[in-house]
C-alpha cells in the first residue's frame, strides 16, 4: 500500500517537477502513469523507493515514511519493491543467474534459498535457457525479462516499470506486458510509467495522466498530448 | 559474507590495470614517506651519535687526598642527570694523553713534571644533554671542595643544539606534510576506483543491498592496496639503503618493529582511504540523484 499525500517536488530549488500530488496505489492492481516525457513520471516513482524526498508534503509506502524514514531502513524498503527502468540497470560484469541471485545475496537470504527462488524467477519470465549469457549477449528483451526476474526474486508487494518497453523491439514489447500481466494476475501489483499509449489495455488497469508535475484526467493527456503524434 | 568475499574478489580481477595503478600509486606514495622516516631515523642516530660525544670532566685540585675523591665522586653521582663517574689520575691522564699524541709524545719532554690534573669524567644521561641542563650540571660540581674547574664544551654544545632543533623542526613540517599527502593520494586513487564502479554501486543501492554490502568489499580491496603498496615499497626502500649503505656505512635501515609499523601503516593507509573514499561516493552519489543536477534540467529543456 502506498499514499502520496500532497507531496511536491522541486529541483534546484526552483524547479517544480511535482505539484501537490495526492494518490493511492492498493495492492494487487495495474496502474499506468501516463504523460510525456518530462511530466514527472520518473521523479514520482523515484519517490516510492525513496531515491528522492519530497519538497513538500509525505509518502507511505506500507509502514515506512518518508517523514521519519532512517537512511539504514531503505534497504529494508527497497525489499519490498522491485524496480525496473528503460535502461534494465544489469551488472554487467556478471551472467544472467548471478544478476538475480544478486538480489537475494544483498538482502541476506538463506543461501539453501537462493538457487531455487533464483531458478523459479527466471522461468516465471521464460529466460532460464539463458541464465549463462552475460547482459551484453543479450536482446533488449531478453534483458528486461532478468530484469523482471530480478525483481521479481524479492516477491515485493508491487513493481515499479519506468518505460520498460522505452528499449525493446515490438516483438519483446508484447513479451514484457504480457509477463506484466501474467505477475499481476499472481497477485503482485503494478505501476507502469509510459509515454507509449498503444501499450494501454484499457480493461486490466487503472490509468492516471500526469502534466507538468500535475495530476490530470488521462482523457486530457489521450487527446491533447498524445494525439499530435508527440510520442518520442 | 560469503558473498562479500566473493565480491571482493571479482572487484579485484576486474580492471587489473587500474589495480595496478592503484597499487603503484600506493607504493610511491608509501615509498616517499618510508624514504622520510629512514631519513629521521637517521637523523637522529647523528643526533645521538653528537650528543653521545659529550663529555663532562671536572678537573680536580692538585693537592687532593683520595679519601677527598671518593667523597666527590659519591656527591656528584647523586647529582640528577648523571649516569656514572670515572676518576682519571694525573698518571692516567698522561698515559691518555701520551696515547693521543702518538709519535709526537716526545713534546712532552719539554715538561719536567706532569703538567695534567687529576679528573673526573662524567657521563650524563641523554634527556639532559641540553645546554642549560649541562649549565646547571657543572654549576652544582663547581662548588664542591677539591674542584678546579668543570668542562663541557659549552659553546659546542649550544651550537650543536640550535642545529638539532632547527633539523627537527623542518623533520616535523615535513613529516605532517607527508602524511597528509599520502592520506589525500591514497584516498584520491581509491576514489577513482570506486568511481568507476559508480554504476554497479548505483545499482546495488536500488536494488536494496545494505551499505555493509556494497561497502565492505571496496574496504577490504583497498586495504589490500594498502598492504601491498607497502610490501612493495619496503622491499625497494630495502634494496635502496642496501645500495646507499655501501658508499655511506653508517646509513641504518629500520629494525623489524619499525618495519611492521611501516607495513601497518601502509594497511592503515588503505583501509582509512578505503572507507573515506567509498562513503564518501555512496553519499555523493545519493546525493546527485536526490536532487538538482543543473547541467541534466538545462539539458532537457533546451532539447
Ligand atoms: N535530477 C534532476 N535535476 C533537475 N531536474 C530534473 C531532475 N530529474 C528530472 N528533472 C526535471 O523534472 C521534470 C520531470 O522529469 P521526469 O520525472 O524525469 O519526467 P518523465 O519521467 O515524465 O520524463 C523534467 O522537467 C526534468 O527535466
Ligand atoms: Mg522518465
Amino acid at each position: 500500500m502506498i499514499e502520496f499525500r500532497n507531496v511536491s517536488k522541486y529541483y534546484k530549488n526552483d524547479w517544480l517537477a511535482l505539484n501537490r500530488i495526492n494518490l493511492k496505489f492498493d495492492k494487487g492492481q495495474f496502474y499506468y502513469l501516463i504523460g510525456r516525457s518530462g511530466a514527472g513520471k520518473s521523479t514520482l516513482l523515484k519517490m516510492i523507493y525513496m531515491e528522492i524526498f519530497p519538497s513538500e508534503g509525505e509518502i507511505i509506502v506500507e509502514n515506512f515514511s518518508s517523514k521519519t524514514i532512517k537512511q539504514n531502513e531503505i534497504p529494508l524498503l527497497r525489499k519490498r519493491i522491485g524496480v525496473i527502468f528503460q535502461d534494465f540497470k544489469l551488472l554487467k560484469d556478471r551472467n544472467v543467474y548471478d544478476n538475480v541471485a544478486f538480489a537475494l545475496q544483498v538482502t541476506g537470504e538463506k543461501y539453501q534459498n537462493i538457487r531455487k527462488k533464483t531458478l523459479e524467477a527466471l522461468s516465471l519470465v521464460k529466460i532460464s535457457h539463458k541464465r549463462n549469457s552475460f547482459p551484453y549477449q543479450l536482446s533488449g528483451g531478453e534483458q528486461q525479462k532478468v530484469a523482471i526476474a530480478r525483481a521479481l526474486v524479492k516477491e515485493p508487494f508491487i513493481l515499479i516499470a519506468d518505460e520498460p518497453t522505452g528499449n525493446v523491439d515490438p516483438e519483446g514489447t508484447r513479451e514484457i506486458m504480457d509477463i506484466l500481466f501474467d505477475i499481476n494476475t499472481k497477485g503482485t501489483a503494478i505501476l507502469m510509467a509510459t509515454h507509449d499509449y498503444s501499450l494501454i489495455k484499457k480493461s486490466i488497469g487503472k490509468i492516471i495522466g500526469l502534466r507538468e508535475g500535475k495530476i490530470v484526467n488521462p482523457e486530457d493527456i489521450f487527446k491533447l498530448d498524445f494525439s499530435g503524434g508527440s510520442k518520442e | 559474507m560469503i558473498y562479500i568475499l566473493q565480491e571482493t574478489f571479482k572487484g579485484f580481477f576486474k580492471n587489473k590495470s587500474m589495480n595496478l595503478i592503484t597499487i603503484g600509486i600506493i607504493t610511491i606514495s608509501i615509498f616517499i614517506f618510508g624514504l622520510f622516516i629512514i631519513g629521521t631515523v637517521n637523523l637522529l642516530n647523528v643526533i645521538t651519535n653528537a650528543e653521545d660525544r659529550v663529555k663532562m670532566v671536572a678537573y680536580l685540585k692538585e693537592d687532593i687526598t683520595e679519601e677527598q675523591i671518593k667523597n666527590l665522586e659519591n656527591k656528584i653521582s647523586t647529582i640528577l642527570g648523571v649516569q656514572t663517574t670515572e676518576y682519571i689520575s694525573k698518571e692516567q691522564a698522561l698515559e691518555d694523553f701520551k696515547k693521543d699524541l702518538k709519535e709526537n709524545s716526545n713534546l712532552l719532554s719539554a715538561f719536567e713534571t706532569n703538567p695534567l690534573p687529576p679528573s673526573i669524567k662524567i657521563n650524563i644521561s641523554m634527556a639532559f644533554k641540553t645546554p642549560e641542563n649541562l649549565k646547571e650540571i657543572s654549576e652544582k660540581i663547581k662548588i664542591f671542595d677539591g674542584i678546579d674547574d668543570v668542562d663541557y664544551g659549552a659553546e659546542w654544545i649550544n651550537e650543536l643544539d640550535r642545529m638539532v632543533k632547527i633539523l627537527f623542526l623542518i623533520d616535523v613540517i615535513l613529516g605532517i606534510i607527508i602524511v597528509f599527502a599520502s592520506i589525500f593520494i591514497v584516498f584520491n586513487t581509491i576514489r577513482l576506483t570506486v568511481l568507476s564502479r559508480k554504476e554497479q554501486i548505483d545499482i546495488m543501492d536500488i536494488i536494496g543491498a545494505t551499505e555493509t554490502y556494497i561497502e565492505t568489499p571496496y574496504i577490504i580491496e583497498g586495504t589490500i592496496y594498502g598492504f601491498f603498496g607497502s610490501f612493495l615499497s619496503t622491499i625497494i626502500l630495502y634494496i635502496l639503503v642496501e645500495f646507499i649503505s655501501k658508499k655511506i656505512p653508517n646509513i641504518i635501515f629500520m629494525n623489524k618493529n619499525a618495519l611492521f609499523f611501516f607495513l601497518f601503516f601502509g594497511t592503515l593507509l588503505g583501509l582509512i582511504g578505503s572507507i573515506l573514499s567509498v562513503k564518501q561516493c555512496i553519499f555523493e552519489i545519493r546525493e546527485i540523484k536526490k536532487d538538482d543536477n543543473l547541467k541534466r534540467t538545462l539539458k532537457k529543456r533546451s532539447a
